[in-house]
């Protein structure tokens, strides 16, 4: 009886130990989605342009088109920033296809070298899956000696293929076409968070988006898309 | 299993305070977490009154620092989720009457269940440190809500960080719980009980430990992440740094919603349990009420974003999250009609627990209706933030989970402590609570729908006529929770002594064959169930 009950028993025990292990297994799957979440998030947003975040492309290799679009310009800028921000120009009229060059200008109200970097976004939200930056400022970090002034540019344009999306049609029939305004806001930046961001965040973004990527892209897990 | 405890000299049990600080018996951890929970529902339950005090009329009244009175609703938030119905309905009932009811000795893991419940006093330690230690905007304690928005809980002192600790450690106990029901459930059942015979109450913590270990570790992930951005740099929530403050309530809620369920599911199944039993009638439509339960638990994983319509989703993704969310009114209101199906035609008797289930139903059912009015994303709008949301997520939780955990607490008082309670002082606890809660929240929704935005200490004066009475409904209730106190006290002072079944032919699940209270070691040769 004894020998029946101890064999049934290391029986429940191993049953048991399945289960457990199992649950564990599943703990660290959920664990592990959830930081794959973010370089995934990310990949997401840049890949579909999704909530404003607009695409890079190495070269504009679109032919240039009848429409024409307002392009408005927004800086921001965080006030730990000893910076004076703004668009040379406030807004452009471009065709779609048609890469265009703008200006914004930094000045660095303080008696120190300061560095940041630019977050931007796109609005609407629907129109950033069309507005492809080649070259801009904020791909990189930028350093602005004291009371030097900057011209930083930003190189961009159109995807003629907006044309085709429904939404666009719909305000073309309409005939008031939206503005796009580009944003973007000025982050400071010291040397020693930096140097560990680069540590922790990038290496990780490198893996993940692959070395086929262009070096500036990588700094802020821009990869190219086209 | 009888040679098992031979074999370790467990013939008798251990006593003092090793018998609990050492346990391993399902029972006595159970009711360590229950008083836990108790206790902790006393703490949180003060914080809300200084709060309604506080709101009782505009202007600055207690309060000399806004800050602080942030710091109380975190608290209070964080306190009454993780440390009184977590601890209470999950660990409480949960380890008490899982091995009952399937005919098990004991948990799967013993053990583990011994350190599920003993991280869980250093967490609350690690809460209350929080609040003396100097946090966000340099008062003490932190202020930032019990979700722990960045970037509210990116800067600050070391209270965030006792704060996040803290639910590290209390995830931690949850899990370990959460594996070993898991365990118990699906492999120490009595033979002959196969999982469609599983009592309801057991199918519900099943379901919610499946929850707690999909949904937990994503809020570990999260918090882990807010902790090295707080401390090492890394930048996952700050926006300076490519990362986005959004991803956090993505992951939180993807936690978060599920916590809801999780806290409710338990008390779904004790109040199948009730009315069945008091109205002397098997439960109505018991797999229906399985896979409704089943199907909460699914669907409440694809609906998080519906805490986060104000973010500036697009139409598309607003219009998914409304779908999904209004579906799972479909397995609630299964729910919901199978217990009023059962009362039907049932030989009711309102014993207290039947009284605690009934107000639930109610209560419940008038916090699931102004969730599908919060559901849709175009109210949502004006309504987010607003005490209309306070009003809501009190109706489903403070009142719906809590009569629920009332309701258990009143029925299996009597097989946990072998003492049968005063009805009377039952039935009253019932009506001043009933009327108390009732008093603070309704008017929330007034008040909610007028525009009065939740989190603020001060309010315009136009506000203040139910801000007012919502007060005085604190102290009514306050006064049920001494009535119910004072109803433990003489249950345990007049030590009357109850059957092993003091509630007929309706109650027979398995917990009811043993004696009350059951002996230290149950069913040394195991049950078998026709």
């Amino acid at each position: 009886m004894d020998g029946v009950q101890s064999s049934q028993e290391s029986f429940l025990k191993r049953r048991n130990r399945k289960v457990f292990l199992f649950c564990v297994f599943v703990f660290f799957c959920m664990i592990s989605l959830s930081f794959a979440s973010v370089p995934l998030y990310r990949l997401f947003c840049q890949t579909t342009g999704f909530g404003g975040t607009p695409l890079v492309a190495l070269r504009n290799d679109s032919v240039v088109s009848e429409g024409i679009i307002e392009v408005r310009f927004d800086s921001n800028i965080a006030p730990e920033l000893p910076w004076t921000f703004v668009p040379r120009e406030r807004s452009v009229h471009v065709r779609f296809g048609e890469t265009t060059l703008v200006f914004y200008r930094v000045r660095n109200n303080s008696s120190r070298s300061v560095s940041g970097t630019a977050t931007f976004n796109v609005t609407p939200n629907w129109l950033s899956p069309y507005f492809n930056k080649i070259e801009c400022f904020c791909f990189t970090e930028q350093t602005v000696g004291p009371y030097e002034t900057v011209d930083m540019p930003v190189t961009f344009f159109i995807d003629p293929l907006l044309v085709r999306e429904e939404v666009f049609r719909k305000y073309q029939r309409s005939g008031n076409l939206p503005a796009i305004t580009l944003s973007y806001t000025f982050f400071p930046l010291d040397d020693e968070e930096a140097g560990l961001r680069a540590f922790l965040n990038i290496s990780v973004r490198e893996r993940i988006l692959g070395p086929r990527f262009p070096h500036s892209a990588i700094i802020l897990g821009l990869g190219d898309i086209r | 299993m009888v040679t098992h405890a031979a074999d370790h000299g467990q013939g008798g049990y251990p006593t003092g305070w090793r018998r609990y600080l050492f346990s391993t018996n399902h029972k006595d951890i159970g009711t360590m977490y229950l008083i836990f929970g108790m206790l902790n529902g006393l703490i949180g339950g003060a914080l809300s009154i200084v709060i309604r005090m506080e709101l009782q009329n505009p202007g600055l009244q207690f309060f000399g620092d806004p800050h602080l009175f942030n710091v109380f609703t975190t608290a209070h938030g964080l306190i009454m989720l993780f440390l009184m119905l977590m601890p209470a309905l999950i660990g409480g009932f949960g380890n008490w009457f899982v091995p009952l009811m399937i005919g098990a000795p004991d948990m799967a893991f013993p053990r583990l269940n011994n350190v599920s419940f003993w991280l869980l006093p250093p967490a609350a330690l690690l809460l209350f440190m929080s609040l003396f230690s100097e946090g966000d905007s340099g008062g003490s304690g932190f202020g930032g809500g019990w979700t722990l928005y960045p970037p509210l809980s990116a800067g600050g002192g070391p209270a965030v960080d006792y704060a996040i600790l803290s639910i590290h450690i209390m995830g931690i106990a949850s899990l370990l719980g959460s594996i070993n029901f898991i365990t118990t459930i699906l492999n120490m059942r009595a033979p002959g009980m196969t999982m469609h015979k599983l009592p309801l109450f057991a199918w519900s913590l099943l379901i919610t430990s499946f929850l707690l270990l999909l949904s937990l570790p994503v809020l570990a992930g999260a918090l882990t992440m807010l902790l090295t951005d707080r401390n090492f740099g890394t930048t996952f929530f700050d926006p300076s740094g490519g990362g986005d403050p959004l991803l956090f309530q993505h992951l939180f809620w993807f936690f978060g919603h599920p916590e809801v369920y999780i806290l409710v599911l338990p008390v779904f199944g004790i109040v199948s349990h009730i009315i069945s039993t008091f109205s002397c009638k098997p439960v109505f439509g018991y797999l229906g009420m399985v896979y409704a339960m089943i199907s909460i638990g699914v669907i409440g994983f694809i609906v998080w974003a519906h805490h986060m319509y104000a973010v500036g989703m697009d139409v598309n993704t607003q219009a998914y999250f409304i779908t999904a969310t209004i579906v799972i009114s479909v397995p609630t209101g299964i729910k919901i009609f199978s217990w009023i199906a059962t009362m039907w035609g049932g030989s009711i008797s309102f014993k207290p627990p039947m009284v605690w289930v009934i107000g639930f139903i109610f209560l419940f059912t008038v916090g699931g209706v102004t969730g599908v009015v919060l559901a849709n994303a175009s109210i949502n709008r004006a309504l987010h933030d607003t005490y209309y949301i306070v009003a809501h997520f009190h109706y489903v939780l403070s009142l719906g989970a809590v009569f629920g955990l009332f309701a258990g607490w009143y029925y299996w008082f009597p097989k946990i402590s072998g003492y049968m309670y005063s009805f009377f002082l039952a039935h009253m606890h019932f009506v001043v609570q009933f009327v108390g809660v009732n008093m603070i929240f309704f008017p929330q929704h007034f008040l909610g729908l007028a525009g009065m935005p939740r989190r603020y200490i001060d309010y315009p004066d136009a506000f203040a006529g139910w801000n007012y009475i919502s007060s005085i409904g604190s102290y009514v209730s306050l006064l049920g929770v001494l009535i119910f106190l004072f109803g433990v006290f003489e249950a345990f002072l007049r030590k009357r002594p109850a059957a092993s079944n003091p509630w007929g032919d309706g109650a027979n699940s398995l917990e009811w064959t043993l004696p009350s209270p059951p002996p230290f070691h149950q069913f040394e040769t195991l049950p078998h169930i026709k």
